[in-house]
């Protein structure tokens, strides 16, 4: 990701690659009122994204004219919905540099994650280890705990330094280790992480590499061949497609070593009373009627991104992400998780408002109609190591604007009002605690205690 | 979350609620209320309490609350229009009900293995949800 020196708050842009203005007008959520009648400010795109009347239009397009069970029935619509799901397939691997039988379709990032990690089952032993980071978002951390208990292997992870990077070292990657698998972005700092070179030291010892591609594929061009992972894990509708819908990009020939994960009809070759036989990749992996309208969807929000071009998706990203980090740095008391230059890093900013609780920082921004998400952003253990309770988190996509940065930054300062966070003689602090004695509650702010606080916090939180 | 129980003539009663916690606005404040309100009541009456507090929880908005039962919990009856928030006024009085439903089972089996006393103190904590009212 080349460097561009971040945007100053307020400063014109005539430098953006992407026109928000008419990339607005295809997004119809975009222009819904909110709370108290107020414009959306939708700055949640890491948890989904906004979908676009292409994408829609597809999706519709299907159920009205051809809506017929793929890979089944003898009949035309049903040729037809096969047809749709292929070409959405060849799509998909056309996007990311990779052959149509590598793109399994799933339902989501998660489960593409779980089929890898079931899967590798039977290939797992005590003794064995598998190598996590501590930035991993859960998806991509809990099914790995899992295959470690389910085998005896060893779980271990790369640490996250101070500013949310990875410490890569190379010494956990030994001959025992079996996988590597880590995030390609963060969705919590929006670090990027060095994909290649992890995958370098895991190929060295023999062992595969699965990327978590959520917040990556959405964000940035993405070559399977280049990266070299073995497996790349992401959803479709965090890249303007339908609900439902994830992929798994794989290798073929890792593919076609993992034996099938969910089972039944369509994913066989021949089936006996005794037993059954499974076909190649992609099949093997896709069981049920395939989800067509949804595969339509994704190929139309294929369509749409490369019409943009992913290079100016991600420098429009990066400008933002400047330009946040720039206006969230001028709020005394705001914090922001992470990387503080937009160097390798997405757009994804998450931080901390002292004194204020994320939950009430969201709630009092949804209130001027700013969509941004609060708590852990499944990402528990990266909070622990960055020392922090909980978080807020404004990320971005295409039609995000520079001006509803600056509505994000006008928010947070409103929310500090509210809450009375920045007067100099109540300095209540981040980590105060309160205890409640018989009946007298006091909240100790690190300094002193102010019962203020309980007052002003009190009539706050029942306004 | 540390609850203290006491056998005031015949009944149980809650003579003390303590807690250490971190978290938003409203968990804060509802179990701030909380202790004012169910300290010094018997548990069957305190319980009553938290059941009303429950059902206004569940109100979406739409009942009424009754000022004599509730008192300062009345206030938030606003938080029953935000659904991703009820938790965070539910939390205090969840560890409450916890803690004391436990205070309480400890009791009984004091008494089963010693029977001489049931009376006077039982003491009771569990382990402060500190984090509980983050949620993914």
């Amino acid at each position: 990701m080349s460097t561009v020196s971040p945007l100053k708050s307020g400063t014109p842009l005539d430098t953006v690659p992407l026109d928000t203005g008419a990339i607005r007008k295809d997004f119809p959520a975009l222009s819904r009122l909110v709370r108290n009648d107020k414009p959306l400010v939708y700055l949640d795109s890491g948890a989904t994204s906004q979908k676009p009347r292409q994408v829609l239009d597809a999706e519709r397009e299907f159920y009205e004219r051809h809506n017929g069970a793929a890979h089944r029935g003898s009949h035309l619509l049903s040729e037809e919905g096969t047809e749709i799901y292929e070409g959405a397939r060849a799509k998909v691997a056309g996007f990311l540099g990779a052959d149509e039988n590598e793109i399994v379709f799933t339902k989501a990032a998660t489960e593409s994650v779980n089929l890898v990690a079931y899967a590798l089952t039977s290939s797992l032993k005590a003794g064995d280890e598998i190598v996590i980071s501590e930035i991993e978002h859960h998806a991509n951390l809990v099914p790995w705990q899992q295959l470690a208990q389910r085998t005896g292997a060893t779980l271990k992870w790369f640490k996250a330094l101070p500013d949310g990077r990875l410490d890569v070292d190379p010494s956990l990657i030994t001959e025992r280790t079996k996988i590597v698998a880590v995030t390609g972005q963060s969705n919590v700092t929006g670090v990027i992480t060095p994909l290649a070179e992890i995958t370098r030291l895991a190929h060295e010892a023999g062992a595969l590499v699965l990327a978590d591609g959520a917040q990556l594929v959405p964000h940035h061009a993405v070559d399977v061949r280049a990266l070299d992972v073995d497996f790349l894990a992401f959803s479709g509708h965090k890249m303007l497609g339908p609900f439902g819908l994830g992929v798994l990009y794989g290798k073929y020939d890792k593919l076609e070593a993992l034996p099938p994960f969910l089972t039944g009809g369509d994913m066989i070759e021949v089936v006996r009373m005794e037993g059954s036989t499974f076909q190649p990749p992609p099949m093997r992996f896709e069981t049920g009627v395939p989800p067509a309208p949804q595969a339509a969807g994704l190929a139309a929000a294929i369509d749409y991104l490369t019409g943009l071009g992913m290079d100016n998706v991600a420098a429009h990203e990066e400008s933002l992400t400047g330009h946040a980090l720039d206006a969230l740095r001028e709020i005394k008391g705001v914090r922001v998780l992470g990387p503080d230059t937009t160097a390798d890093r997405g757009g994804a900013v998450a931080f901390e408002v002292d004194g204020v609780h994320p939950h009430d920082v969201g709630q009092v921004l949804d209130e001027l109609g700013v969509a941004v998400r609060t708590g852990h952003h499944c990402a528990w253990p990266l909070h622990r190591a960055l020392g922090v309770q909980s978080s807020t988190r404004a990320t971005f996509y295409v039609y995000t604007t520079h001006e509803e940065v600056d509505a994000l930054a006008e928010g947070i300062r409103y929310a500090q009002r509210f809450f009375g966070v920045l007067c100099s003689s109540n300095p209540c602090t981040r980590t105060s605690s309160w205890t409640t004695t018989g009946t007298r509650t006091t909240r100790a702010c690190g300094i002193r205690s102010t019962p203020r606080c309980i007052t002003s916090t009190r009539r706050a939180a029942t306004r | 979350m540390r609850v203290t129980l006491k056998d005031v003539a015949g009944q149980q009663t809650v003579e003390d609620v303590s807690y250490d916690s971190l978290g938003c606005s409203i968990s804060q404040a509802s179990a701030s209320v909380m202790s004012d309100l169910v300290i010094g009541k018997p548990i069957g009456e305190a319980m009553r309490i938290g059941d009303a507090f429950l059902e206004l929880m569940k109100s979406k908005g739409q009942s009424e609350p009754d000022e004599d039962v509730l008192e300062d919990a009345v206030a938030f009856a606003g938080v029953s229009k935000y659904p991703s928030r009820i938790k965070c006024a539910l939390l205090g009085w969840m560890a409450w009900k916890d803690a004391t439903a436990q205070a309480l089972d400890d009791a009984a089996t004091a008494a089963a293995s010693v029977p001489a006393t049931t009376s006077s103190l039982s003491d009771h904590s569990t382990p402060a949800p500190t984090e509980g009212s983050t949620h993914d």
